[in-house]
């Protein structure tokens, strides 16, 4: 299939338009979005294939097990995207409001009724990645691109059988919070950074000795921000990333069970 | 990369604060962007003979650190090299590139002591330093990468693949349409169209980079007879500008063999971005992913 993207006057139009076209969200009305972007032709051609996913995707009640499984089909499908296509809003824009807007709308259904609380927000995140929020940290609040984005920082070549493995580490505290989390650390956007940190996680987790909660996790980024504060931090090797992160642990739940004996 | 210069518990050379006495570590560095290319010319120059033994012991070396916070790219350069030339594929970069130059250990070094430190450190005071650990810093730069408001490489619209049925062995490029049409046979074009998304790069290799080294040949051949005929055609524009773009005259395409950059086989491979090392990364893949599969 042809990947597309969406004019700026597309993109202009479309956010203009936001709070009039609020019902035809609500009411997934996928045609009308389809109708009107082609009829003012708004949709351009990237030059870029890719092969259909959208049927491979899933929507169930374990969202965090969804998010696992769908990162991985986004990314294996988008994986070929230079990072500054993979950032622009003209790519996710169009892929939103036309292939995957039904995915979007089911995935997010419970946020497309006008008595949820800042449904219009909610909705609007949904299907823009440039928001209040800025380019970044919207592209991963965003509910499809931060998927994308979460399996590339965390895709594993080396790792033949389960490449997209360390996925089950950001979901294990939910996924939507923990990436957006992931992605404010500048440190973490260098992958083997990234995936040494993860390692020593999963490490953690599964010996069950300590629960690694989300301020556990939060507080192992804050340790390696430190550390990146003060010496080439982009230096070390994936090992390393967690063999400094397996010790900043032992220290911080030692600590942990000191403070509960007292 | 913002570094937490005040906390470092031993002196950096740098020419914002006064760690050391004299001494000054300073890099210069120019960018160029061609083809989808960012290229870095980096020339550090050190003053400083007790950071110059250690880069001689191979203790620490000079880096350049270069950030995309919006992407989240990171990637570290180093050189024993007072020069040193980095190419980075500017698709990974968007917007403001951030560009830092330091003097980083290595490796762990005991004992680190240099008799420009100041005074303020304590009388003949030495230090243990990390692997990683920034004993100078040099200046840092902003490139500004600005895609707003640009479209995407528009080189499908110019480049198609279509079949001839009454010639089943040949390939050849019809050029006379706004689009440059490569004609195979029936079989070919089902090939390229099983793959043309997981294996684009093999495919364009394949396919389109000898058609577009022809092409190339045609358009230097078009311009030095003054034939009007091509270059009405749409193609030719996007290929001229393109060309031109960085900084190539039509004219200056070499024909035949050798190391020129303006010739034709070089430039096929930069108008694609290196279709060859990208195809020979997903040979790579197949290969273990079949592997996998055994």
């Amino acid at each position: 299939m042809r990947l597309q993207y969406l004019t700026d006057e597309g993109i202009q139009y479309l956010k203009g338009n936001f709070e009039a076209n609020l019902p035809r969200y609500i009411q997934r009305d996928s045609a009308y979005f389809a109708d009107l972007l082609k009829k003012q032709d708004f949709l351009q051609d990237t030059g870029y294939d890719f092969n259909s996913f959208a049927s491979n995707l899933q929507v169930t009640d374990d969202a965090s097990t969804d998010d696992v499984h769908n990162a991985e089909v986004i990314h294996r499908a988008l994986s070929d995207l230079p990072y500054y296509m993979a950032i622009d809003e003209k790519i996710w824009a169009a892929l939103l409001h036309t292939y995957l807007f039904d995915f979007v709308c089911e995935k997010k259904k419970d946020l497309l009724d006008e008595n949820v609380r800042d449904y219009q927000n909610k909705i609007y995140n949904s299907f823009f990645t440039y928001t209040r929020h800025g380019k970044r940290r919207g592209t991963f609040v965003n509910c499809v691109a931060s998927l994308y984005w979460g399996a590339e920082m965390v895709y594993d070549p080396s790792n033949h059988d389960d490449p997209y493995g360390l996925l089950k580490e950001i979901a294990a505290t939910g996924y939507p919070s923990t990436i957006v989390i992931f992605s404010s650390s500048r440190i973490l956007g260098r992958r083997e950074t990234c995936i040494g940190f993860l390692k020593a996680i999963r490490k953690l987790r599964m010996a069950q000795k300590w629960n690694v909660d989300r301020p556990a996790v939060v507080s192992g980024i804050k340790y390696l921000n430190l550390i990146a504060g003060l010496s080439m931090l982009d230096m070390r090797s994936e090992e390393e990333i967690e063999h400094i992160t397996e010790m900043f642990y032992q220290g911080y739940f030692q600590n942990q069970e000191h403070k509960d004996e007292q | 990369m913002r570094l937490n210069k005040g906390l470092t518990p031993y002196p950096v050379l740098s020419s914002m604060d006064d760690d050391y006495v004299r001494g000054s570590f300073r890099a210069e560095v120019q960018e160029d962007i061609t083809f989808g290319q960012l290229k870095l010319s980096i020339d550090y120059m050190l003053d400083d003979p007790g950071l110059q033994r250690l880069l001689t012991q191979g203790k620490v070396s000079y880096v350049t650190h270069v950030e995309c916070s919006l992407v989240g790219y990171r990637q570290i350069f180093s050189s024993k090299n007072a020069h040193e030339d980095v190419t980075i594929d500017a698709g990974n970069l968007t917007n403001e590139v951030e560009i830092s130059t330091y003097i980083v250990a290595t490796e762990n070094i005991q004992g680190y002591h240099n008799e420009q430190f100041n005074v303020g450190f304590g009388k003949d005071a030495s230090f243990d330093i990390w692997k990683g650990g920034i004993l100078a810093i040099g200046p840092e730069y902003t490139i500004d990468i600005n895609r707003d408001g640009k479209n995407y490489d528009k080189m499908a619209d110019i480049l198609a693949i279509a079949v001839d049925e009454g010639n089943p062995g040949d390939v050849w490029v019809d050029s006379e349409g706004d689009c440059l049409r490569l004609f195979v046979s029936r079989d070919l074009f089902n090939v390229y169209h099983r793959h043309k998304a997981s294996d684009r790069y093999m495919m364009i290799q394949t396919f389109f980079v000898p058609a577009i080294m022809e092409v190339l040949m045609d358009m230097k051949e078009v311009d030095k007879d003054s034939d009007e005929g091509m270059d009405s055609y749409r193609w030719y524009g996007v290929f001229k500008k393109l060309l031109e773009q960085n900084g190539i005259d039509i004219e200056d395409i070499q024909l035949g063999t050798g190391s020129s950059k303006k010739n034709v086989g070089r430039l096929a491979q930069q108008i694609f971005k290196y279709p060859l090392l990208h195809a020979m990364d997903e040979l790579e893949r197949a290969e273990r992913d079949g592997g996998d599969d055994e």
